[in-house]
């Protein structure tokens, strides 16, 4: 199944490679035009655009009517460039790709210093690789998994944002950073305890999805979330003293050091990409933000300017962008416009809810537009195409949006309803291969409000359906992520995994035992006292902190099941919870968790029905362990979590914890197959 | 097992290594960039040097630190004047904003006189198709003390598919036969420069509208400024008043009916006839 995975991953990859190399370049490449921000990265590598001088202010030729596909090397001097018509720099790591495309041009056979087409074959590269990864990264079976993905890599395809592949613009590095955080997240938050590789690669991913563009800022506090959300080493190492295990800030804080520390980075990375944003940009969103749209939205620019303690003479400045009448903008009484800063605007609104609720209403319009960037173009000049032309080759996700144009609630249904789903999702298990998704999925739709808002508050109503296309990809991948975590938990249960000094009593290979190396899983009951960073890969060798079992059984017995440690607080809950019979369904007290425990019912009322999540599936520890003596075991009476004993159960639990180590290998000889539970796995118990 | 253990350390400590690697590699392109060269200040770019934009953005950037070329290759722009801003504009710490700026330019002392001053024209060798533009300092040169504007003067006729360039100075132009590149000329209705095909060429200023004035213009004033315009070399050529297609009229050197067209100028200012 493993290397069906991995060869599945490989076949996916290859069919979105060639998918968006088609997509792209086939009959005739098409991209998204220029008008005029590509220069303020081009230029960083010394690059003009190859349009004649005279075309360029032709509206019916220019760059804006025609794809520029090809740029030409140019050296700039001054302020000649940056961001709009001044020097000041304009940083993304859109300039990574666009070096990269600059390097395969000529290797790809294409006549200029720069083709875009080779941007497209990059991004297209990457795009395969990361749906690659995907593929891997998401739970449930291939069929699920590729359907995810398809729809994931669509919704990029898409008509309505497949242009940026091949154009100077910025959104190429946010989306498939975008793409990049998400399968990082899931390589993270599927584990019990996060890996130092996973937490880098999704603070590096995080990086440069957040270096992309200011608007990104977003979805910082997501991925900081992510990068803390899982422990990534142990809470009960023996080396930690014994004041910080007792500290629960300081326990929690210590075994997320290495989240913390990468938060911190990019949080100061960040902090530091905005501090070196063009002071010009700020000077046009202040002025787009309080003109073009805060006054816009009322019919009382004087009241409004007065509020904010501006000259009413700049009354007629409402509903302009800040080029629209610089005799007015250049005026001595717009000087003082300079002091009013993003908390005013803020404050202004929160004095206005009304106006907000309009702001909120425009954004959703724009959000919700069929054609956002209809004024640009997709072909180029040699295509022979009409200028201003849009390309109609994938419109998956614009059929979607369609809809939504004529009833722009629909994009809230969708948001609010993948998250609604996901959150219930999370609500009922811990089960990290479950769990993990789903908080993915719902970090997803939070990441679409919260580049919504950043948009909206941050360039105002003006190309608002342009800056919202971030966010329109995110909330098109509501749908496929909370498809994947609601329905991807019904998976076939891995392997049991046993810890390596169990196995080696009851004289397994702890390697055999273990989940598929490339298969995420991480069977937490079995890390009772051990290390909880007991995954595939770890499987083959001990646990650095781990005891003998006598000990581990000791000090789990011994830990405090309510203790500081958020980790042994679960795991410990885990087994108070199974039932006391251990012969009865230990099966199920060492690798199938419950669910939490219902809320107390009365001894009339009828029993509630059981949470579907996480889906009960066969364990194949008596195949695996006695697959003689396993056969004709009688099959135990079905598991009813309702029947198990709450979390206050004590007596019974300690029953269950009073047993001595041998009786515990014993029960585990002896365990009966195939399982009692209900189980999703078509093929039963495992050969 | 220690070596598994190590080799299971080696491989995290090398998944990690790489992952840094390749975040910085990815990252930090972009945060560097790619600045652009800083050229040649204010004080070297004096009256007399030339400046070609080869793009857009050159051209519609508020300053100029391209290196000059020689005026003998393809320019756009010359500089005429290097003044001091205005007091109350030169006192500020920071240079003003793009559109206080653009508001500002048009007040500058840079205007249609010194273009005349420069090139050597007047009312009876009237130029045409020369504007001026204003080049402030840089942020930087602003901070670094510099006060001054720079007064250039620039072709606005574009030449087929390219921006607008020239070649050869403007300065005292008016006497050489390279002025016909900003000598007014008409083909048919259409004011053309005197480089190109024309029928006749402009002299001296604008005729007054219909009626009395425009008919002494017509007999005495345009007969007199043409004869003095074409020297003794101009016997091929009528006076005449033309229409043109903006509702003006102009006084005109003009070949007679069924002669083949001109190009160049036959200001006996610029040397004599063209062809």
């Amino acid at each position: 199944m493993i290397g069906s995975h991995r060869r599945y991953a490989v076949a996916l990859g290859l069919v979105v490679l060639l998918v968006a190399l088609a997509r792209m370049l086939v009959p005739e490449a098409i991209g998204l035009s220029d008008q005029g921000d590509a220069h303020r990265l081009t230029c960083q590598l010394g690059l003009e655009v190859d349009v004649a001088w005279r075309d360029r202010i032709t509206p019916e030729v220019s760059s804006t009517a025609y794809v520029p596909f090809q740029w030409e090397r140019h050296t700039w001097y001054g302020e000649t460039c940056g961001a709009n018509g001044t020097g000041q720099p304009y940083r993304s790591s859109q300039i990574t790709l666009l070096r990269a495309a600059q390097l395969v041009t000529p290797v790809l056979g294409f006549d200029a210093a720069l083709d875009l087409r080779a941007l497209a074959v990059v991004c297209s590269v990457l795009l395969a690789g990361l749906a690659s990864l995907l593929y891997l990264a998401l739970p449930g079976r291939p069929a699920l998994r590729m359907v995810t993905v398809g729809l994931v890599v669509l919704a990029l395809l898409d008509r309505r944002v497949a242009g940026v592949f091949a154009s100077g613009y910025s959104e190429p590095a946010a989306l498939l950073g975008l793409l990049a955080v998400v399968v990082a997240s899931l390589f993270v938050l599927r584990r019990r305890v996060a890996t130092l590789p996973g937490l880098v690669a999704l603070a590096g991913t995080g990086a440069f999805t957040l270096t992309s563009k200011s608007q990104m800022v977003g979805v910082l506090p997501l991925i900081v979330l992510a990068l803390v959300w899982r422990p990534s080493r142990a809470p009960d190492q023996p080396s930690w003293p014994i004041r910080w295990q007792r500290t629960w800030f300081l326990g929690w804080a210590r075994a997320r050091a290495a989240g913390l520390v990468l938060s911190l980075v990019l949080v100061v990375l960040t902090a530091s990409y905005l501090g070196s944003q063009p002071p010009r940009f700020e000077e046009v969103n202040r002025h787009n933000q309080l003109f073009h749209t805060l006054l816009a939205l009322d019919d009382q620019p004087e009241e409004d300017l007065a509020w904010f303690g501006l000259d009413p003479a700049l009354a007629p400045l409402s509903g302009t962008n800040i080029t629209g009448n610089a005799e007015l903008v250049g005026s001595p009484a717009y000087e003082p416009v300079a002091d009013i800063d993003q908390g005013d605007i803020l404050r202004f609104y929160a004095a206005h809810p009304g106006r907000l609720a309009l702001l909120a209403r425009r954004g959703l319009d724009a959000a919700a537009a069929s054609d956002p960037s209809a004024y640009l173009a997709s072909y180029g000049r040699d295509s022979g195409e009409p200028p201003h032309t849009f390309e109609n080759r994938i419109w998956l996700w614009s059929a979607l949006f369609e809809i939504a144009d004529a009833v722009p609630a629909v994009l809230l249904v969708v948001v609010f309803g993948s998250l609604f789903v996901t959150v219930q999702v999370v609500r009922r298990t811990d089960d990290p291969e479950v769990e993990g998704p789903a908080l993915v999925a719902a970090g997803v739709a939070l990441s679409a409000v919260l580049s919504f808002w950043v948009a909206v508050l941050g360039d105002g109503t003006v190309e608002l359906a342009r800056h919202l296309i971030i966010a329109d990809v995110l909330v098109a991948w509501c749908v496929p992520f909370a498809i994947a975590a609601r329905f991807g938990a019904r998976r076939p249960r891995p392997e049991l995994a046993l810890p390596p000094d169990v196995a080696t009593k009851v004289r397994v290979d702890p390697a055999a035992s273990a989940p598929p190396a490339d298969d995420p899983v991480t069977v937490a009951p079995v890390t009772v006292g051990a290390a909880a960073r007991y995954n595939a890969g770890d499987a083959a060798e001990p646990v650095p902190g781990a005891a003998s079992f006598d000990e581990l059984f000791e000090r789990f017995v011994a830990n405090d099941p309510d203790g500081p440690e958020p980790g042994r607080g679960w795991k410990v809950r885990r087994w108070r919870r199974t039932p006391p019979d251990p012969a009865g369904d230990l099966e199920a007290a060492v690798a199938d968790p419950p669910p939490r425990p219902s809320p107390p019912v009365a001894a009339d009322a009828p029993r509630p029905p059981r949470p579907p999540l996480p889906s009960r599936t066969p364990r194949r520890l008596a195949a695996d362990v006695a697959p003689s003596s396993a056969a004709a075991e009688p099959v135990a009476p079905e598991h009813d979590p309702s029947e198990e004993p709450s979390a206050t159960d004590g007596d019974a639990d300690h029953d269950w914890l009073q047993l001595s180590p041998d009786d515990f290998l014993a029960a585990l000889r002896t365990r009966s197959t195939p399982s009692p539970h209900p189980t999703d796995d078509p093929g039963g118990p495992h050969p | 097992m220690s070596g598994d253990r190590r080799a299971g350390r080696g491989r995290t400590v090398g998944l990690v290594v790489l992952g840094i690697v390749l975040a910085v590699l990815a990252v930090a392109p972009g945060l560097v960039g790619g600045d652009p060269e800083p050229g040649v200040g204010m004080e070297d770019q004096g009256v007399g040097t030339c400046h070609d934009y080869p793009t857009v953005e050159e051209y519609y950037s508020p300053s100029d630190t391209r290196p000059p070329v020689p005026c003998t290759e393809p320019h756009l722009a010359e500089t005429i004047a290097v003044r001091e801003l205005p007091a109350d504009v030169a006192s500020r710490d920071q240079r003003p904003s793009l559109e206080a700026m653009q508001r500002l330019g048009p007040s500058l002392d840079c205007s249609y006189a010194d273009v005349v001053a420069y090139l050597g024209s007047d009312d009876e060798n009237p130029h045409w198709f020369v504007t001026t533009q204003v080049r402030f300092p840089t942020e930087q040169e602003w901070a670094d003390g510099e006060r001054r504007f720079r007064c250039d003067a620039f072709t606005a006729v574009t030449t087929g598919i390219d921006r607008p360039i020239r070649r050869g100075s403007l300065r005292d132009v008016m006497e050489r036969p390279e002025s016909a590149a900003v000598r007014p000329c008409l083909a048919g209705p259409e004011i053309v420069p005197c480089s190109r095909p024309h029928d006749s060429e402009v002299v001296g200023g604008e005729a007054p509208p219909a009626g009395p004035e425009r008919t002494r213009f017509a007999e005495r004033v345009c007969p007199e400024a043409v004869a003095a315009f074409l020297g003794d070399e101009g016997e091929d050529l009528v006076a005449a008043v033309h229409d043109t297609a903006g509702g003006r009229a102009f006084c005109v050197a003009t070949i007679r009916s069924g002669d083949p067209l001109l190009e160049g100028t036959h200001a006996v200012q610029a040397g004599g006839a063209s062809s």
